[in-house]
C-alpha cells in the first residue's frame, strides 16, 4: 500500500514529488525544533529578533545540508549550526533579558521574597539570570525552561552529563550570589 | 546515604530530570536552598515575536525560491556540482523509502526520525517518577509499581495512554485525552485527575475541570460517570460508588509522600507499604479488618509503627521480609 504511494509521487512529478516529500519531512524536523533552536540563541543573547532570525538561517543552512547529514545527529548538528552563527554575529557586551512570566500563584513558597512589589522581584531576577556566565546560563534555562533532563542537554550541546552538572550547579551558586533570598 | 555524592550530584538529583530517588530522601538544606531557587523560573516562557507558523512560512518561502532556481548549495557544503548533489539526494531518498514501505505512517523521505512507536514508562517498586512530560505537554506522575505507555506516532491525532498502577495526570488542553485501564477508560479535556487502577480496584479523583469515567460492566456493559472538582468514583469488580472528597484537596496525597485511607481493607494498605518500600510484607492477622489513618513513606519502620500500632498488630522482621501479627 505504501509502496503505491511512493510510486505515483515518483511517476508522476519526477523529482517535484521527491522535493515534496522532503520538504514534508523537513517541515516535521522544523516543527520538533523550532522553539529549541530559538529558545537556545535567545539563552546566548538576550534578543529575540536576533534569535528568531538566526534560527530561520540555522534551519536553511539544514536544508542546504540535507543530503550529507546523519539522521541520529540532526538535532545536535542544529545546535551547532546556531552556535556558529550566533558567533558570528558581532559580540555582545551585555545580555538583557526579558522573559513573559504568569503571575506568581497563591500556593508558591511563601518567602519574603514573594512579598515584594511584583515588577520589582522580576526585574531582580531577570537581571541577575542575564548576568550568569553564557555557558552556565544557557544549560540552567534549557532545564528550567524547556524541562529538558541533564541527558538531554548533554547530547543536544554535545557536553558529559557531569559538565552539565558542574555548570547547573554553578549556575545556581552564582544566581544565588546575584539575588540573594532572606 | 547521600554522603558519598558530590553537591552536583546532589543537585542533579533535583533537577536532572532523569534520576530516580527513593522515597525517603530528603535534600539537605544546601540542595534545598539552590533547587527552589531553580524553581523560581519555572514558569517563565521566552518573548517570541513570531509565531511557529509564521518563521515557517518564511523558511518555505526561501527554501523554494532555492529550489526554483537550483542554484548549487553555496560554499559552506562541501564542492558538489549540481549533477552530484541531486542523484546523491535520491539516493538516499529511496533507501528510506524501503523502510517507509514496511509500514510507518511517516511520509517517505530523505530522514525519518527514528522514534520508538510505543513509549512505556515504568515505575519500579520504591520508587516515584513526577512529571513526566507526555508529547504534547501533559504531565504524569507515578506512584510506585506503575506502568504507562502511549503510541508516539498516533499521539498527535489521539491522545490516550494505558496505565497500570497509578499516576496523577496534568493534562494540557486540546483534544480528548484518554487514560486507558483494564478496568474501563478515563476521558479529559484539560484538566488533573487521579487514576488507581489495581487488581480489581478502579479509583478515580477529578482535581481540576472535568473528567468522564466508564467503568466496564459484565456482558461488554459500560457505567458512565462524570466527575468535577473534588468528587471520585471507586470501582470494585462491578460496582461503583462516587463521592466527595472532605477538603479541597489541590492533588492526590501520595505526591508529597501521604497516603491516607477511610475504611479500607488492611490488605491493601500493605500492598501499597510494600511498593512504596519495595519489601515482602506478609499479612498473617486479621486480613478482614479495615484501617482509617494516614502513614507516610519517609520511612518503612514509621510507616509500619503507624498502621500496626493503631490496630494492634505487632512487626516481625526474618530476613527481610515482615511478618504482621496480632499483637
Amino acid at each position: 500500500m505504501g509502496n503505491e504511494h511512493l510510486s505515483d509521487h515518483q511517476a508522476e512529478n519526477g523529482h517535484l514529488g521527491q522535493h515534496q516529500s522532503e520538504q514534508m519531512a523537513f517541515k516535521q524536523l522544523f516543527d520538533q525544533y523550532y522553539e529549541a533552536i530559538r529558545n537556545f540563541l535567545y539563552y546566548k543573547s538576550g534578543e529575540i529578533a536576533l534569535a528568531e532570525d538566526l534560527t530561520q538561517e540555522a534551519f536553511l543552512i539544514l536544508w542546504k545540508k540535507r543530503a550529507n547529514i546523519d539522521p541520529d545527529k540532526v538535532k545536535s548538528y542544529l545546535y551547532t549550526i546556531a552556535n556558529n552563527l550566533f558567533l558570528n554575529e558581532v559580540k555582545h557586551q551585555k545580555v538583557v533579558m526579558k522573559f513573559h512570566q504568569q503571575p506568581i500563584s497563591t500556593t508558591s513558597i511563601e518567602t519574603p521574597q514573594y512579598l515584594m512589589e511584583e515588577g520589582e522581584f522580576r526585574n531582580k531576577l531577570e537581571q541577575a539570570i542575564s548576568s550568569l556566565p553564557e555557558k552556565n546560563r544557557v544549560v540552567f534555562l534549557m532545564n528550567r525552561i524547556e524541562k529538558l533532563t541533564y541527558r538531554e542537554i548533554a547530547d543536544r550541546l554535545g557536553l558529559s552529563v557531569k559538565a552539565v552538572e558542574k555548570r547547573m550547579h554553578k549556575a545556581l551558586l552564582q544566581l544565588r550570589e546575584l539575588y540573594p533570598r532572606i | 546515604m547521600q554522603s558519598n555524592l558530590s553537591p552536583e550530584e546532589k543537585l542533579s538529583q533535583w533537577l536532572g530530570g532523569n534520576v530516580q530517588r527513593r522515597p525517603e530522601e530528603v535534600p539537605d538544606a544546601e540542595t534545598k536552598e539552590l533547587v527552589e531557587l531553580a524553581r523560581l523560573v519555572d514558569e517563565w516562557q521566552v518573548p517570541a515575536m513570531r509565531t511557529k507558523d509564521d518563521a515557517w512560512a518564511r523558511l518555505n518561502e526561501r527554501i523554494n525560491q532555492e529550489v526554483a532556481t537550483a542554484v548549487t548549495p553555496t560554499t559552506e557544503t562541501p564542492q558538489t556540482s549540481p549533477a552530484v548533489v541531486r542523484p546523491l539526494t535520491q539516493r538516499v531518498w529511496v533507501r528510506w523509502a524501503s523502510i517507509a514501505a514496511v509500514g510507518l505512517v511517516l511520509v517517505a523521505s530523505w530522514l525519518v526520525l527514528r522514534q520508538p512507536t510505543i513509549e512505556v514508562i515504568k515505575s519500579a517498586n520504591g520508587q516515584q517518577l513526577t512529571q513526566v512530560e507526555l508529547p504534547d505537554g501533559s504531565r504524569v506522575s507515578l506512584n510506585a509499581g506503575s506502568e504507562l505507555s502511549y503510541n508516539t506516532e498516533t499521539w498527535t491525532s489521539d491522545r490516550a495512554v494505558s496505565l497500570t498502577g497509578e499516576g496523577f495526570f496534568e493534562v494540557e488542553r486540546g483534544s480528548t485525552f484518554r487514560v486507558e485501564t483494564s478496568h474501563g477508560a478515563v476521558t479529559v479535556l484539560g484538566t488533573s485527575f487521579n487514576v488507581y487502577s489495581r487488581a480489581q480496584d478502579l479509583n478515580v479523583v477529578c482535581y481540576t475541570g472535568k473528567v468522564q469515567v466508564a467503568v466496564e460492566q459484565p456482558k461488554g456493559a459500560e457505567e458512565v460517570l462524570t466527575l468535577t472538582p473534588g468528587m471520585f468514583v471507586e470501582a470494585n469488580g462491578g460496582e461503583v460508588a462516587q463521592g466527595e472528597l472532605r477538603e479541597g484537596e489541590a492533588g492526590p496525597g501520595w505526591l508529597d509522600g501521604s497516603f491516607s485511607y477511610r475504611s479500607a481493607p488492611l490488605q491493601e494498605v500493605m500492598d501499597e507499604i510494600s511498593r512504596q518500600f519495595d519489601v515482602k510484607i506478609l499479612l498473617e492477622a486479621k486480613q478482614n479488618q479495615r484501617y482509617s489513618g494516614k502513614f507516610t513513606n519517609d520511612t518503612l519502620n514509621n510507616a509500619l509503627k503507624t498502621v500496626c500500632g493503631s490496630m494492634g498488630l505487632a512487626i516481625f522482621e526474618d530476613n527481610g521480609v515482615y511478618h504482621i501479627r496480632s499483637n
